[in-house]
C-alpha cells in the first residue's frame, strides 16, 4: 500500500511536470504576437534629427523607452492616420505604462511636410508622439537603413502626390535592438499584448 | 484496501495525500501567475480530484461485495453509501451545469478577485479536508477523542472558509464594483461561491450532528456510517471548490 501510494505520486507529478516542460518549450518563442526578429536582434540604426522646438532628437537618447517607429507623411490618406490612431489606442489601455512606450513619426515626404507640420499632426493623434521631418539626405540614410520602400506615385486626387511606403511599424527596445514589427492591420491588442510583455 | 491498514498508516496515507494535495496546489498556482495554461490547470485539478476520491472518499468501497445478511448493518451501510453517491453524482450536476454556465460566458476571461484572500481560503479548505480525514480515521479505529479533536478542527476550519468567502471576499469584490447584477461576471461569481458555500454550511451543519451523535455514544468502530457520509459530503464540498478555485481566480487573463 505504502509502495502503491508512493507511485500514484510520482507519476502524478511527472505527468504535471512534463506538461509545464512541454508547455514552456513550445511557447517561449512564440510569446509575442507581432513578427519578430530573428538572434540576435539587430541593432536599430541610430539617427538625429531636428525636432520642431528646435532640440536635436537622437534615437540612442530613447533607450529608457519603448520606442514604435513608424514612416509616414501627414498627406498620407489611409495608412498613416489609421496607424496613429491605433498606436494611440494601444496606449490607452496601458495607461499606467504609456510613459514608458515613445511612439516616433519620421517623415517620407520632405518637401511638403516641415518639422513643424510633422509634429502639428501627429500630436493631434497623441500629444506624447513625436513626428520628425529633416533634409532629402539625412532621411535617405535613415529610409535606407531601416529598409523603408518609398515611391512617389502621381494621383489625381485633391491630395497631389501619393507617396506609396513601407507601412510596418518597428518596435525597438530599450537595448536599442529592433525586436518586433507589425504589418498595417495588425489588432491592437496584439500590440497592447507584445507592449505589456515587453514592459514586464 | 485502505481500511484495513493499521491506524498508523491510515494516518501516514493521509498525510502523504494531503502533502501530494498541497504541491499539486502550489504548482497550480505557480503555473497561473507565470503562463497561462488551461490545459495544466485543469489537469492538475483532475489529478487533484482523483486523490479525494480515492483516498479521501474512497470511492472504491462502492465495489465492495456483501454476503452480509440483509438487515445487518454492513448491508445497510453498503445501500447508504450507493445512495450518497447516486446524490453527489447528481449534486455535481448543479455545480456542473455553474461551471458551463462560467466558460460561456466568460470564456478565457476572470473577474478581478483577491489574489491571497482566494489562495487562503482554498488552503484552509484543502487542510479542512485532511482533518476530516484524520476524524473519520480515529472513529474507525475507535477513537472517539480523536475523531472530536479532528473533527473541531474541521469544523472552525469549514467555518474560515465561509467566512473567508461570504464575509471577507464578497464585500472585497463588492467594493471593486463586482455586483451580482453587475453584469455576466458578477452574476456567475456569485452564483458559483454562493452554492459552494451553502454546502459548505450544510457540511458545517452535517459536521455538528455526527459529533452530537458522537456525544451520544451512537457510533463504533465497526458501525459508523453518519462519520463516513459526513466525511464523504465533506471531501465532495473540497472536492467542488478544486475546480471553482481554478475556474474563478487562475484561469485566463483579468476581464
Amino acid at each position: 500500500m505504502d509502495r502503491k501510494i508512493v507511485w500514484v505520486g510520482v507519476v502524478s507529478f511527472l505527468l504535471v511536470g512534463f506538461a509545464i516542460a512541454v508547455f514552456m518549450l513550445l511557447s517561449k518563442p512564440a510569446n509575442f504576437r507581432g513578427t519578430t526578429y530573428v538572434e540576435p536582434y539587430p541593432a536599430a540604426a541610430d539617427f538625429e534629427l531636428m525636432r520642431s522646438n528646435d532640440e536635436v532628437f537622437r534615437l540612442s537618447d530613447q533607450r529608457d523607452k519603448i520606442v514604435l517607429l513608424f514612416f509616414g507623411y501627414t498627406s498620407c490618406p489611409d495608412v498613416c492616420p489609421t496607424t496613429l490612431a491605433e498606436l494611440n489606442l494601444a496606449l490607452n489601455q496601458i495607461p499606467e505604462k504609456a510613459g514608458l512606450v515613445q511612439v516616433v513619426f519620421v517623415t517620407v515626404d520632405p518637401e511638403r511636410d516641415t518639422a513643424q507640420a510633422v509634429q502639428g499632426y501627429v500630436s493631434r493623434f497623441n500629444p506624447s508622439f513625436i513626428g520628425l521631418s529633416g533634409s532629402l539626405d539625412e532621411l535617405e540614410k535613415i529610409w535606407q537603413d531601416y529598409g523603408v520602400f518609398r515611391e512617389v506615385a502621381q494621383s489625381d486626387s485633391a491630395a497631389g502626390v501619393i507617396i506609396n511606403h513601407t507601412a510596418r511599424v518597428i518596435l525597438i527596445d530599450t537595448q536599442g535592438n529592433m525586436r518586433l514589427s507589425y504589418g498595417f492591420g495588425v489588432p491592437v491588442d496584439d500590440i497592447v499584448h507584445d507592449l505589456n510583455l515587453i514592459l514586464k | 484496501m485502505s481500511h484495513i491498514l493499521d491506524k498508523s498508516s491510515a494516518f501516514r496515507q493521509g498525510v502523504v495525500i494531503f502533502v501530494y494535495l498541497a504541491v499539486l496546489t502550489a504548482l497550480e498556482y505557480f503555473v497561473a501567475v507565470t503562463f497561462q495554461a488551461v490545459s495544466i490547470l485543469v489537469m492538475v485539478a483532475v489529478i487533484k480530484a482523483a486523490l479525494i476520491l480515492y483516498y479521501y472518499m474512497h470511492i472504491y468501497k462502492l465495489n465492495e461485495e456483501s454476503d452480509a445478511e440483509a438487515h445487518s448493518y454492513s448491508f445497510k451501510t453498503g445501500t447508504n453509501r450507493l445512495g450518497l453517491w447516486l446524490f453527489l453524482l447528481s449534486d455535481s450536476f448543479v455545480f456542473a451545469g455553474l461551471m458551463a454556465t462560467r466558460v460561456n460566458l466568460l470564456g478565457l476571461t476572470r473577474p478581478h478577485l483577491n489574489q491571497i484572500l482566494g489562495l487562503a481560503v482554498t488552503t484552509v479548505l484543502l487542510v479542512s479536508s485532511f482533518f476530516m480525514n484524520r476524524g473519520e480515521t480515529a472513529m474507525a479505529h475507535g477513537d472517539k477523542k480523536g475523531f472530536v479533536t479532528n473533527v473541531l478542527i474541521t469544523f472552525v476550519l469549514g467555518l474560515g472558509f465561509l467566512l473567508g468567502v461570504v464575509a471577507v471576499e464578497w464585500p472585497l469584490a463588492a467594493e471593486e464594483g463586482l455586483t451580482a447584477s453587475s453584469g455576466a461576471a458578477g452574476a456567475v461569481f456569485y452564483m458559483m461561491t454562493g452554492m459552494h458555500a451553502f454546502h459548505v454550511l450544510t457540511g458545517l451543519i452535517f459536521l455538528l450532528v455526527v459529533l452530537n451523535n458522537v456525544r451520544k455514544d451512537v457510533y463504533s468502530a465497526e458501525q459508523h456510517w453518519g462519520v463516513e457520509a459526513a466525511a464523504v459530503y465533506w471531501h465532495f464540498v473540497d472536492l467542488v471548490w478544486i475546480f471553482f478555485y481554478p475556474a474563478l481566480y487562475l484561469i485566463g487573463r483579468l476581464l
